[in-house]
């Protein structure tokens, strides 16, 4: 009736008209600062060679990721923490001592390769850190597998991780490993694989944040120790014990936060069951029969590729599925 | 124990602002803008023009089978023209504008005027029944319209053995049925014996979630006669107004997929309608009016008030002091379901349960995200739907056969787009979807 009514512009969108706070952005930041404390570790065990690696890694990614955002026509938001989150995990999975050419070919491989060549955030099949690290395990054996020795400053001596001792000198060698050094961290490795406790109390706060369910953890932890103690239970002379394999090398850094990467896991209860039971099985069979010390990446980088078939076949319970009335 | 649905489901901020504010009435606008169609079904067929008289009561629009439903003019007055107008939800409909002959009169006295019936219960066949509620042009009355008439005649294969009052009212702000639950009881608990004559004395379940104690409280007195009806205390979420999801809560059964409540034995009926069933009965009142929750932001002082069917939006805000300058955000119906509209024009419907305004600080329409697939969505979904999945299927219209009934089940909640950390319309793909298999078939 009145024109002036019809002076501003209403805004309309499709319902619902809200939004809860939560946001990429806080998702990966929260994520990316719940490895603090697995950080905090390494840094601990390995000094400021594990800073290099962390701070190298981090920046490497997103510049590299703000790089190929000048390049591409979709948009890529690189301070969204998904590169940082990457940058971090890739630095996990190396040695302390990892030379910064090794780190820049990691990042390269993780972010491009890895990454964007599937175009971008959310679109990818394998877990980008994971990708980077088997890239390089495969391509500079003896860096990669060259670990510094805990608490021994910068120009250590390097030497092997227990599943490397346990590879070559066999079981009998690990008598002098005890389990509270591997629960803590104290042990050669790269600078994620060290703390198991560490790793869980972040781990924690995010299955408390729901940014990860425990089916993937639990399935994927249960199942190495089951499978490495009917070895262990079989013949405790050639296996070794199932704490020392769900305790040592990447299990738990993988369990928690490589096989429950949102993007390379299931979207299904079941799915995320078998998801994790297959990446429990394939790191034991590695471990057990491969010709490498450790499987855990190699498992889920294969389980990753399984999940669009997870997904589909083993959907979710739906409302109405039921025979009543 | 508290009961609730199981599957998905989330929890919004309440804000229920104006449920202690009485039911106020209105004065008669100087004009009413009735629209055609205020129903899920046949459009009506208009049936005054130009220059008709109109009494109150007098039906505009006529319903052409059945599922449709009638329309009446609240006010005695003249029809001035038949124009098209944007509706509530973006439409641009039919509407009777219509200029009461006393305008200014307080709605209350209007109310006051019309004759009480007296009839007895026991005498009414199930067919006058229906007829009633038909004639009257009830509709479902908590957003979707879809006509009650329809809802109360299942095919005689179907056996109905419970009734719900679906009394939950789980969207943010509105107040509307939780006011007519406290002011209105014995009259509801009056239509809802109409209704339970229909279907030979089935136990009625009145669901009511907890934040709504006092709704409670009274209902429960004035049902203490009637040892068939029970109050049921809901433990809150959204949507557990959601007729599965209520049914699912009440009584745990689960509608099939591609169902409707009676293939569980069960018709839900809304507060607002039960209340509109009682007075076709009782007032020989057809529906022309409802109870409009007033909230938002930009309301100072927000209330429930009694509105005839075709108040203009405008006239709303002059009531309520609400400058139209600073209105960036207005939606008919809740934050979660209801509809953003442009038009201050568009006229009050037999559905809208609540009008709400906002300033920019409600945020809508940010720009979309890549999905991270962190699977929020899927477990806030009350139907337990794969809802990133779809979406990508939907958004390529490579739509796998497996999942079309799947889509099909949505409900519209809109609980997964609230989730999503991407900012995905993920409803909104959902829609397109259903759309795309629609036309498929």
């Amino acid at each position: 009736m009145e024109d002036k009514l019809e002076a501003r512009l209403l805004l309309m969108d499709s319902s619902p008209s809200g939004r809860v706070v939560e946001s990429t952005r806080r998702i990966m930041y929260t994520v990316s600062l719940t490895l603090l404390p697995a950080m905090a570790i390494s840094v601990w065990v390995f000094g400021w060679e594990a800073v290099r690696v962390l701070v190298l890694a981090a920046v490497f990614c997103i510049g590299l990721e703000a790089l190929i955002a000048r390049f591409v026509s979709y948009k890529i938001d690189f301070l969204d923490g998904s590169a940082l989150l990457t940058g971090i995990l890739l630095a996990m999975n190396l040695p302390a001592n990892a030379p910064w050419w090794m780190i820049l070919i990691g990042s390269l491989v993780a972010i491009i390769i890895g990454k964007q060549v599937f175009g971008g955030l959310g679109q990818n099949i394998f877990n980008p850190a994971l990708v980077a690290r088997v890239f390089l395990l495969i391509s500079f054996p003896v860096e990669m597998t060259a670990w510094p020795k805990p608490f021994a400053g910068v120009d250590a001596a390097t030497g092997a991780t227990p599943l490397g001792i346990l590879k070559t000198e066999g079981v009998g060698a690990l008598a002098k490993t005890n389990l509270a050094d591997l629960a803590i961290g104290s042990m050669g490795g790269s600078l994620g694989e060290i703390s198991a406790i560490a790793l869980l109390i972040g781990a924690a706060y995010m299955i408390y944040k729901r940014y990860i369910t425990w089916e993937v953890p639990i399935l994927f932890i249960g199942t190495v120790f089951v499978f490495s103690g009917i070895f262990w239970v079989i013949d405790p002379t050639q296996y070794a014990d199932p704490m020392f394999h769900i305790l040592s090398g990447g299990v738990f850094l993988g369990a928690f936060y490589m096989a429950t990467d949102m993007v390379t896991s299931p979207l299904t209860f079941k799915g995320r069951l078998f998801f994790g039971f297959g990446c429990g099985l394939f790191t034991i069979i590695i471990r057990m029969f491969g010709s490498y010390p450790e499987g855990v990446s190699f498992a889920i980088l294969l389980m990753n590729a399984m999940v669009p078939l997870l997904d589909k076949y083993f959907p979710d319970k739906k409302f109405g599925m039921v025979q009543n009335g | 124990m508290l009961k609730t649905f199981k599957m998905g489901g989330i929890h919004p901020p309440e804000e229920k602002i104006s449920s202690n504010k009485q039911i106020t009435f209105c004065e008669v606008p100087a004009q009413l803008l009735v629209p055609v169609d205020q129903h899920i079904g046949k459009p009506c067929e208009i049936i005054v023009e130009k220059g008709s008289v109109v009494e109150r009561g007098q039906l505009v629009a006529k319903s052409t089978g059945f599922v449709s439903s009638n329309v009446h003019s609240p006010v005695a007055g003249k029809v001035d023209k038949i124009v098209k107008m944007p509706q509530l939800g973006g439409q641009i409909k039919q509407c009777a504008l219509i200029t009461p002959d006393a305008p200014g009169e307080n709605y209350a006295e209007v109310l006051k005027k019309d004759s009480i019936n007296n009839f007895d219960l026991d005498k009414l066949s199930v067919e006058e029944i229906r007829k009633t509620i038909a004639d009257a042009g009830i509709v479902g009355m908590g957003g979707a319209g879809f006509p009650t008439h329809v809802k109360l005649s299942p095919p005689p294969e179907k056996t109905i053995d419970a009734l719900i009052i679906n009394g939950a009212e789980c969207e943010p702000y509105i107040t509307s049925d939780h006011r007519i639950m406290l002011e209105r009881a014995e009259e509801m608990i009056k239509g809802i014996l109409i209704l339970q004559h229909l279907f030979d004395g089935v136990p009625i379940y009145i669901g009511i979630e907890r934040n709504k104690p006092d709704a409670i409280e009274t209902l429960e007195k004035a049902v203490k006669d009637h040892e068939k009806i029970t109050v049921v205390p809901l433990i809150v979420k959204y949507p557990q107004g959601g007729e599965k999801q209520l049914i699912k809560a009440i009584l745990n059964r689960e509608v099939p997929s591609k169902g409707l409540p009676m293939d569980v034995g069960v018709v839900v009926q809304n507060v607002a309608t039960v209340l509109a069933v009682h007075d076709a009965f009782y007032y020989k009142r057809p529906l022309m009016e409802r109870v409009v929750t007033i909230s938002g932001n930009l309301v100072k002082n927000p209330g429930n008030i009694m509105l005839p069917i075709g108040t203009p939006i405008s006239y709303v805000m002059e009531k309520f002091e609400i400058d139209p300058q600073k209105v960036r955000v207005m939606i008919s119906g809740g934050p979660m379901m209801g509809r953003t509209s442009y038009s201050f024009e568009s006229p009050i419907t037999k559905t809208t349960s609540a009008l709400l305004f906002f300033d920019e600080s409600r945020i809508i329409g940010r720009e979309e995200n890549p999905c991270i697939r962190c699977g929020s969505c899927i477990r806030a979904c009350p139907m337990g739907l794969a809802v990133a999945q779809y979406t990508e299927m939907i958004k390529a219209n490579n739509i796998a056969p497996a999942v079309r009934d799947s889509i099909m089940d949505c409900i519209e909640c809109g609980s997964c787009s609230y989730v999503c950390p991407a900012d995905r319309r993920l409803v909104h793909w959902m829609r397109l979807g259903k759309n795309l298999i629609r036309r498929e078939n």
